[in-house]
C-alpha cells in the first residue's frame, strides 16, 4: 500500500472518537488493507474511487459517531466539549432548516477549497514532498560548463578527470538515458533504457525490493545485467517474482534480469530499466554524452563542492586548450533541476486558485451577512433575556464550522475529481506526476483552508450581528431588517473584491488565450496538415552495426510506405521538428573536398576561426523538403546527380546561408563537419531551403544544415522520421502501422500526425489556459452571483423608497437607471481595483505568454467590457424588480 | 436517540443490520470478511464502507446481539503479526433475527397473496 494513502486513512481514523478507535482501530486498518489490495488490482480509476467512498464514508461515520449521545464519550464528559457537541448539533439542525442557503454557501466553500486543493496537491506532489531518496538534499545534478550561458551534458574523460580530482563527492556517476527497443520474451517493446557508471546506486542509494543490484565487479565491466523498475516488472514481466533465467535483449546483447528497484526511485524519469557501462576515458573531450549526478560528502556543502568543481574545471581547460569546451562546472540541486521549470507556472496557478478561494469566501461571507442581518432580530432577542454573548458569538462560529466542513469535505470530493482531471489533460511534462494524489498533507491543507475560513465567517458575521445596540435593533422591529445599511455596506465590499479578483483571474486567462491564438498562427515554414510522421527506432544492433544495414531498413521502411493506399509522397529526415532531437555542431568550410585527410588536418584548419561554423545537422531527402512544402531557395534539392559514390550533397537553411556568408553565395561551399556522425567524407552545398521553427512554434528558426539522407545513411543511425503525404492522415494510420511492420518487422515505429505534434508543442500553455480558464469562469460565475446578491438586496431594503419615487411620479426608466447605477458603481471600483491588482500581478505570467505584454490594453479593456456587461445583467434582474413594485402595496408594508 | 430507540424496539432492523445479523448466524467472522459476505448475500445491493461497517459493529456489540471473539483455533492464521478480531452472534442475537425473519417472512407471504411475486398464497 503506497504510504500516502495509509496515512489518508490514518488522518480519516481520527474522525471517530478516541474510545472507539482503541476498540476497533486495528479491525479498521486490516479492514481497510484488505479491501485497499482488492480495488489496487482492479485498476487505478476503482482505486481512485474505492478511497474516495471510503474518504466521504469515513467522515461521515466518525463525525456521527462523535455526535451519539449515547456513547460514554471521553468528550462529553468535560463541560466544553459536551456544550461543544450541542453547538455542532444546534448548527446543524438551524442550517439544515434553510436547506437552500446552505447547500449555496457550502458549493461557493467547496468550490474555492477544491480549486486551491486540487492545486496545492500538485505543488505538493511536484514542488514540496522531498525526493524519495535517502538525504535527497545531498544529491546533486552537475553540467559541464562551456562558456557563461551554455551548458551540455559531460564528455567522458571530463566525467573521468573531475571524479577523479573531486573530494566534495561522497560518489559521483554518470549516465546514458534513451529510449531503445528491447526483446522480452518474444516480444519487442520501447523501454527507457538508462545506462550508468560505476556509484550510479551509490549516489541514490537504492535498495532493490527483488533479487540484488548490480555488483561493483559488474558496473565496472558492462556485464550483461539489468535491474528494472518496479512497474516496468509488473507490466512487462508479468511480477514474476523468480528472477532466475530472465533475461531482456537489446540490440544483439542479452542481459540477465537479477533485481527490481522499488517503483518511486525512477531516476532519470521515464527509466524502466539499467544497465551498466563503463566510462571510457579514450573518447573525445568534444563528445558530450554523459549526464552527471553526485551526491555530497556529509562535511561539505553545495557553495564549497561549486567552488572545488571551478577550480578543477580551470585546471582542465589549461591542460586541454581548445581539447574541451569545458570552462566550468555547475552543481544544480538534484531537486531544482527536476522541478525548476515548472516552479513558476504552478505556483501562478496556485496563486491564481487562491484568488478563486477569497472570491469564494467572499461570496460565502456574503450569503452569511444577509443571513445573520435577517437574524438580529434574533439574536437582540436572545440577548434582551441574557443570553450569554460568547454563547452567540460560538453559535455563529460552530455555524460557519459547520458549512465550511462540509465545504471542505465537497472541494476534497471535487479535488479528487480534479487531479485526476488535471493529470489526464496534462501534457506529460510535469516532472513527478507520479507523485500527486489527495492524500494526509493534502488533507490537512483542505482543513487549515476550512478552520480559517471558518473563523473568518464565524467572527465576521457574529460581530455584525451583535455589532447593533440591542434597544435599536429591538425598536426598529417591524420597519426595515436592522443592521441593512452596514451589512450592505460590507456587502458592498465584498462585491467590490470578489470583482476585483474576477478581474484579475480573466485578465490572466485573456492573455492567455491571445497567447495561444498568435502562436497558432505563426508560420513553423512548413507545411501543417495532411501529412503522417513516422518515428522510427532503430535496434541498437544496428546502431553499432554498418550503415549498409541502416541503407537496408532505409530502403525497406520507404519501399513499405510507398505502398500504403492513399499515401501520395514519402520523405525521410533524420530528425523531424518539435521532437526535441537531434544534434547540433561545428563545421569547418574548406576550400576544396580533399582538405581534410584526417583529424589532424581537421585540428590544424579550425583553428582558422573565420573556417568555424555552427548549425544543426540533419539528413534528409528531397520528398522530405516536397511533403514538407519547405522551399527550395535557391540552387537545387538533391538528385540523381547525387549517386552512392559522389561527394555527398547538402542544402542548408536561409538563416545558415545569412549568417555565415553574409551577401555571397554559399552554393558549392565544401564542408566538412568533423566527426559527427562517424563519418568523416565530406559535403558540397547545392542549394538554400526555406527556414522551420524546428523546437516550436514560439522558437526562432535555428540555422540548419541537411545532408543527403540516402548518401550519408551513418547520420540516420539510432532513429529517423518517414513523413507520408495524405489526404486523410487518421485514416492512413493504422494501414502504416502495418505495412511499415511487414516492412522491417525488428523496428518499432511511433505514429503521429503533424496536428497532434503541433497540438502537443503548445500543450504546456494550453494546460496552463485551460486551468485558469476554469478558475475564472468559477469566479465570474461567483462574483455575478454576489453583485446579483447586493443589487437585489438593495432594492429589497429600499423598497419603501422606491415606492415613493413611483408615487411621486418618477419614471420606471429612471428608477432603472438608478439601480443598474448602484452596481455599476460597484463593478467600476472593483475594475478599478481589479486593473491595479492586474497589472502588478500579470508580469509573473510573462514566460506563459507569447508576443503579448502582461499590460496589454486591449485584453485589459475587453476583459473589463466582458464584466461590465455580466454584472450588468446580473443587476438588471433586480432592477427591473424595483420598477415593479406597486406603490400602494409597499407603503403599506 | 435514534440507537437508543432501536434498542427499546429491536425490529424491524435495517437492510444493512439485517444483512450482517445474517452471516455470522452461519459463521463467525472478522471484518474484512463480514464486508465481503454481505455483499455477496445481497448480490451487491448492501455494501458498507468501512467507516459505516465499524459503527454498526460497535452498535451490535452495544446492544449484545455481536460479541468479539478470538479467531477459531482452526484457523492459525495471523494477520499482521497478531491474530484478527472476530465477531460472533449471541444468542439475542439469533433471538433478534429469528423474528425479524418471521416478520419478513410474513410480508413476503404477504406479497404473495397480493400477487406479487410469483408462486401465490400456496
Amino acid at each position: 500500500m503506497k504510504s500516502r494513502h495509509r496515512a489518508l486513512f490514518e488522518t480519516l481514523l481520527r474522525t471517530f472518537p478516541r474510545h472507539f478507535r482503541r476498540e476497533f482501530g486495528e479491525g479498521m486498518r486490516d479492514t481497510f488493507a484488505e479491501t485497499y489490495a482488492e480495488h489496487r488490482a482492479k485498476g487505478r480509476w476503482r482505486l481512485s474511487m474505492f478511497l474516495c467512498t471510503t474518504a466521504v464514508d469515513m467522515t461521515a461515520s466518525g463525525l456521527r459517531e462523535r455526535m451519539k449521545p449515547s456513547m460514554p464519550s471521553a468528550a462529553s464528559h468535560s463541560g466544553l466539549g459536551s456544550s461543544l457537541v450541542q453547538d455542532l448539533r444546534l448548527a446543524v439542525r438551524t442550517l439544515s432548516r434553510s436547506p437552500g442557503f446552505s447547500a449555496a454557501v457550502v458549493l461557493t466553500l467547496g468550490m474555492g477549497i477544491g480549486g486551491a486543493t486540487a492545486l496545492f496537491s500538485v505543488v505538493d506532489g511536484v514542488l514540496l514532498r522531498p525526493l524519495p531518496y535517502d538525504e535527497p538534499d545531498r544529491l546533486v545534478q552537475l553540467w559541464q560548463q562551456n562558456g557563461p550561458d551554455r551548458r551540455s551534458s559531460f564528455s567522458a574523460a571530463n566525467f573521468a578527470d573531475v571524479e577523479a580530482a573531486s573530494v566534495s563527492f561522497e560518489a559521483l556517476a554518470a549516465y546514458q538515458a534513451g529510449t531503445t527497443p528491447v526483446a522480452l520474451q518474444g516480444r519487442v517493446a520501447r523501454v527507457g533504457v538508462t545506462a550508468v557508471s560505476e556509484g550510479f546506486f551509490d549516489v541514490l542509494r537504492v535498495e532493490p525490493v527483488l533479487g540484488r543490484g548490480m555488483l561493483p565487479e559488474e558496473l565496472a565491466s558492462d556485464a550483461p545485467v539489468m535491474v528494472v523498475d518496479e512497474t516496468f516488472w509488473r507490466n512487462e514481466l508479468g511480477a514474476d517474482r523468480d528472477l532466475d533465467g530472465l533475461s531482456a535483449r537489446i540490440g544483439d546483447r542479452v542481459y540477465s534480469i537479477v533485481g527490481v528497484l522499488p517503483e518511486r526511485v525512477a531516476f532519470p524519469a521515464g527509466t524502466g530499466a539499467w544497465i551498466p557501462r563503463t566510462v571510457s576515458p579514450l573518447e573525445r573531450r568534444t563528445g558530450h554524452n554523459w549526464q552527471v549526478v553526485g551526491r555530497l560528502a556529509p562535511d561539505t556543502n553545495l557553495e564549497t563542492a561549486r567552488a572545488e568543481l571551478g577550480e578543477i574545471a580551470a585546471e582542465l581547460k589549461s591542460r586541454f586548450g581548445s581539447d574541451t569546451a569545458m570552462t566550468d562546472v555547475s552543481a544544480v540541486p538534484l531537486h531544482e533541476q527536476l522541478v525548476g521549470r515548472v516552479r513558476a507556472s504552478l505556483l501562478i496557478l496556485l496563486g491564481a486558485a487562491g484568488f478563486l478561494l477569497v472570491v469564494a469566501c467572499a461570496n460565502a461571507l456574503s450569503l452569511l451577512l444577509s443571513r445573520s442581518a435577517a437574524q438580529s432580530m434574533e439574536i437582540a432577542i436572545r440577548r434582551a433575556i441574557g443570553a450569554d454573548r460568547i454563547r452567540i458569538v460560538r453559535h455563529f462560529l460552530t455555524e460557519a464550522l459547520v458549512l465550511c466542513l462540509a465545504g471542505a469535505a465537497l472541494g476534497l470530493i471535487l479535488a479528487r475529481f480534479g487531479v485526476a482531471g488535471l493529470l489526464a489533460i496534462e501534457p506529460g511534462n510535469l516532472p513527478r506526476s507520479e507523485g500527486i494524489g489527495v492524500d494526509g498533507v493534502v488533507l490537512a491543507f483542505a482543513l487549515t483552508a476550512s478552520f480559517a475560513t471558518a473563523a473568518l465567517l464565524g467572527l465576521v458575521t457574529s460581530t455584525r450581528a451583535m455589532g447593533g445596540r440591542l434597544h435599536e435593533t429591538l425598536s426598529e422591529a417591524g420597519r426595515t431588517r436592522s443592521g441593512g445599511t452596514r451589512t450592505q455596506r460590507v456587502r458592498s465590499t465584498l462585491a467590490t473584491l470578489q470583482v476585483a479578483m474576477t478581474f484579475v483571474l480573466l485578465v490572466g486567462t485573456g492573455l492567455l488565450v491571445r497567447s495561444v491564438m498568435r502562436l497558432s498562427a505563426v508560420d513553423p515554414g512548413y507545411r501543417t496538415s495532411g501529412v503522417v510522421v513516422v518515428d522510427v527506432f532503430l535496434p541498437s544492433t544496428t546502431v553499432q552495426g554498418s550503415p549498409s544495414d541502416v541503407a537496408r531498413i532505409r530502403d525497406a521502411l520507404l519501399e513499405g510506405a510507398r505502398s500504403i493506399p492513399g499515401v501520395s509522397r514519402v520523405g525521410l529526415a533524420s530528425v523531424f521538428p518539435l521532437g526535441g532531437r537531434g544534434s547540433n555542431g561545428y563545421f569547418l568550410v574548406m576550400d576544396r573536398p580533399d582538405q581534410v585527410q584526417d583529424l589532424d588536418d581537421y585540428e590544424r584548419l579550425s583553428r582558422d576561426r573565420t573556417r568555424l561554423g555552427e548549425a544543426n545537422y540533419r539528413a534528409a531527402t528531397t520528398d522530405y523538403f516536397r511533403a514538407m512544402e519547405i522551399p527550395l531557395v535557391r540552387g537545387r534539392l538533391f538528385d540523381e546527380r547525387d549517386g552512392p559514390e559522389d561527394i555527398h550533397a547538402a542544402v542548408i537553411s536561409e538563416s545558415l546561408a545569412e549568417r555565415q556568408w553574409p551577401g555571397e553565395d554559399p552554393i558549392g561551399r565544401y564542408i566538412q563537419y568533423g566527426n559527427m556522425d562517424a563519418d568523416v567524407r565530406s559535403f558540397v552545398i547545392v542549394g538554400v531551403v526555406g527556414d522551420v521553427r524546428e523546437r516550436g512554434l514560439d522558437s526562432d528558426p535555428l540555422p540548419t544544415f541537411y545532408g543527403n539522407g540516402m548518401q550519408r545513411t551513418a547520420a540516420l543511425r539510432g532513429s529517423f522520421s518517414l513523413v507520408l503525404v495524405a489526404e486523410d492522415p487518421g485514416a492512413v494510420a493504422p494501414a502504416a502501422q502495418a505495412a511499415l511492420r511487414r516492412a522491417a518487422p525488428d523496428v518499432p515505429v511511433r505514429i503521429s500526425t503533424v496536428e497532434d505534434l503541433l497540438s502537443d508543442s503548445m500543450a504546456q500553455r494550453r494546460f496552463s489556459l485551460i486551468l485558469l480558464a476554469a478558475f475564472a469562469a468559477v469566479a465570474v460565475l461567483l462574483a455575478v452571483t454576489g453583485i446579483y446578491g447586493v443589487v437585489s438586496y438593495l432594492v429589497t431594503q429600499q423598497r419603501r423608497e422606491w415606492a415613493i419615487r413611483l408615487a411621486l411620479g418618477a419614471s420606471r426608466a429612471s428608477v432603472l437607471g438608478r439601480v443598474l447605477a448602484s452596481g455599476l458603481g460597484l463593478i467600476a471600483i472593483g475594475l478599478f481595483l481589479g486593473a491595479g491588482v492586474a497589472l502588478s500581478t500579470t508580469r509573473v505570467l510573462q514566460g506563459l505568454l507569447f508576443g503579448i505584454a502582461p499590460s496589454d490594453l486591449p485584453t485589459l479593456a475587453a476583459v473589463a467590457a466582458l464584466l461590465v456587461a455580466t454584472s450588468l445583467v446580473a443587476s438588471a434582474v433586480p432592477a427591473a424588480r424595483a420598477t415593479r413594485i406597486d406603490p400602494a402595496l409597499a407603503m403599506r408594508e | 436517540m435514534s440507537s437508543v430507540e432501536k434498542a427499546d424496539q429491536p425490529i424491524p432492523l435495517s437492510a444493512t443490520d439485517y444483512h450482517i445479523l445474517m452471516v455470522l448466524a452461519e459463521q463467525d467472522l472478522y471484518g474484512y470478511a463480514i464486508m465481503k459476505a454481505v455483499e455477496e448475500d445481497s448480490d451487491g445491493a448492501v455494501s458498507p464502507g468501512i467507516g459505516s461497517l465499524y459503527r454498526m459493529l460497535a452498535r451490535l456489540t452495544a446492544l449484545g446481539w455481536v460479541a468479539e471473539v478470538p479467531p477459531p483455533t482452526s484457523s492459525a492464521e495471523e494477520h499482521r503479526g497478531r491474530p484478527r478480531q472476530y465477531y460472533r452472534l449471541t444468542g439475542e442475537g439469533r433471538n433478534v433475527l429469528r423474528r425479524e425473519s418471521l416478520r419478513l417472512d410474513s410480508v413476503l407471504q404477504l406479497a404473495r397473496e397480493r400477487k406479487l411475486l410469483a408462486g401465490g398464497s400456496g
